[in-house]
């Protein structure tokens, strides 16, 4: 079996390049047999272990997953974990998005808001949580902690996206007398696009980990976290692996959502020709 | 027109030094010179004065500076032209099957003959043309060329350091030598 790359296609005076298996096996096959060898390695890791409250075996983590989900008050702990988590991201999305734009064209502003975008990024999540804490409700603190953690990510990327615009692109521009609104939407966005996409792939696992560990610190009722701490007290390891289980598929499930935005945001804005995602 | 006092320098290198030359209201003036003479920058210096004195200027950049993310007849159009006026000007410059394409599924000469078709698009009262026949093959080098003069600006400026390009483009042309920029 010898991978080889072979280009596929031109795009912007780039080839592109895709890993092609030359005889081997199909993609699925290959992947298949990936999660095989971990769950085999799990499962005798588990034997020799011999006690559930240590490390539960992969079919009793599954069949706990599985009960769960036969439950209507999963899906409202999930739903609402999602709801939490994914109203913080995407008020950082969208503001992060904003403030870039704002900071890339004035430059009194971005002396404003680079140290604080630098100190937000810096800060640890468990010290905003913390004083979450102390400023509002526990239903708001996964919220709140998406969104810190979102914010700078968006912005330091969509800032130098903007700035990356071609300038022959924007001289052309210029010279052709283009509204100042016309070269934003023509030159501005789909230079800042590929950036975009970027920070909101980087920040969507980022907003769940942090609005997680949140609900975790946090003891948000209804929530996910909530139900991850509840497995720590009482020591219901089964639980905590079958809740960490749907947490990475709902994880995966939500950058995979947010993934198929930004593909249609590109295809609109840049004939799918700044595609980072 | 007169333009006088024309200055230019990068890097502590003087390209236009006090520079002055009389060009005329109507026609077209070709600036013939080697490669980095400062042809370009010439180009540039006497288009902004025209922009200040109120011209509409068109421009054929030396690099066609297509928008990558739009189809030939998108960029053409972003010069004010309707579709109908774009996709005659493209079928003038054989390009009707190119119309949907992006610059990338395009080849080097026909990206070159929509820079054109967007400046003749734009209209305006003066063409300013850098190199704007380079990587053509000889047909459509003379039916762009053609092309340009039947419906151009009454004032085109060229530089070109090719023969052949400024003898189809110009009515006068002016020998130049440089850096600094002087008139042979």
């Amino acid at each position: 079996m010898t991978p080889t790359t072979t280009p596929n296609k031109r795009k912007q005076g780039y080839t592109v390049f895709e890993s092609k298996q030359k005889g081997g096996l199909p993609k699925w096959a290959s992947t298949a047999l990936c999660a095989l060898f971990w769950l085999s390695l799990w499962q005798l890791l588990a034997i020799s272990v011999g006690k559930e409250v240590i490390l539960p075996a992969p079919l009793t983590t599954l069949n706990r997953v599985v009960s769960l989900a036969a439950t209507g008050d999963f899906w409202l702990k999930c739903g609402m974990s999602l709801l939490r988590i994914g109203i913080g991201f995407l008020l950082a999305a969208v503001a992060g998005g904003i403030i870039a734009v704002f900071t890339a064209f004035v430059p009194v502003l971005k002396a404003l808001f680079s140290p604080a975008m630098s100190v937000v990024k810096a800060t640890p999540v468990a010290s905003f949580i913390v004083l979450a804490l102390v400023w509002m409700k526990s239903g708001s603190i996964p919220t709140f902690t998406a969104f810190l953690m979102v914010l700078p990510i968006i912005w330091f990327n969509t800032h130098a996206g903007l700035l990356s615009a071609n300038g022959d692109l924007l001289e052309m521009a210029r010279a052709y007398k283009l509204s100042p609104a016309t070269i934003f939407k023509k030159v501005y966005l789909p230079s800042a696009l590929p950036y975009y996409t970027a920070a909101c792939g980087t920040g969507a696992g980022l907003a769940w980990k942090a609005g997680i560990a949140a609900e975790v610190l946090g003891r948000t009722a209804l929530s996910m976290g909530g139900e991850i701490y509840d497995s720590k007290i009482y020591l219901e390891t089964v639980d905590l692996f079958a809740w960490t289980a749907v947490l990475i598929i709902f994880s995966v499930v939500f950058e995979k959502l947010i993934l198929v935005w930004l593909r249609r945001m590109n295809r609109r804005f840049a004939g799918g020709l700044s595609d980072a995602v | 027109m007169r333009f006088e006092g024309l200055n230019k320098e990068y890097d502590g290198k003087w390209v236009l030094k006090d520079f002055s030359i009389n060009i005329p209201d109507e026609g077209s003036v070709c600036f013939f010179g080697p490669s980095g003479c400062g042809k370009t920058t010439l180009l540039r210096s006497i288009s902004d004065r025209l922009t200040k004195e109120g011209f509409r200027t068109a421009w054929v950049f030396q690099e066609d500076r297509l928008l990558p993310w739009d189809s030939a007849a998108e960029n053409v159009m972003l010069a004010g032209a309707t579709r109908e006026e774009t996709l005659a000007l493209l079928r003038e410059l054989g390009l009707e099957d190119a119309a949907s394409k992006r610059p990338h599924e395009l080849s080097g000469g026909m990206k070159r003959r929509v820079a054109i078709a967007r400046a003749l698009a734009f209209g305006g009262d003066a063409l300013v043309l850098d190199e704007p026949l380079k990587g053509l093959d000889a047909d459509a080098k003379a039916n762009s060329a053609s092309l340009i003069r039947r419906i151009g600006p009454k004032l085109c400026l060229l530089v070109t350091h090719d023969r052949e390009e400024a003898a189809m483009l110009s009515d006068s042309i002016v020998y130049v030598k440089g850096p600094p920029l002087a008139i042979v």
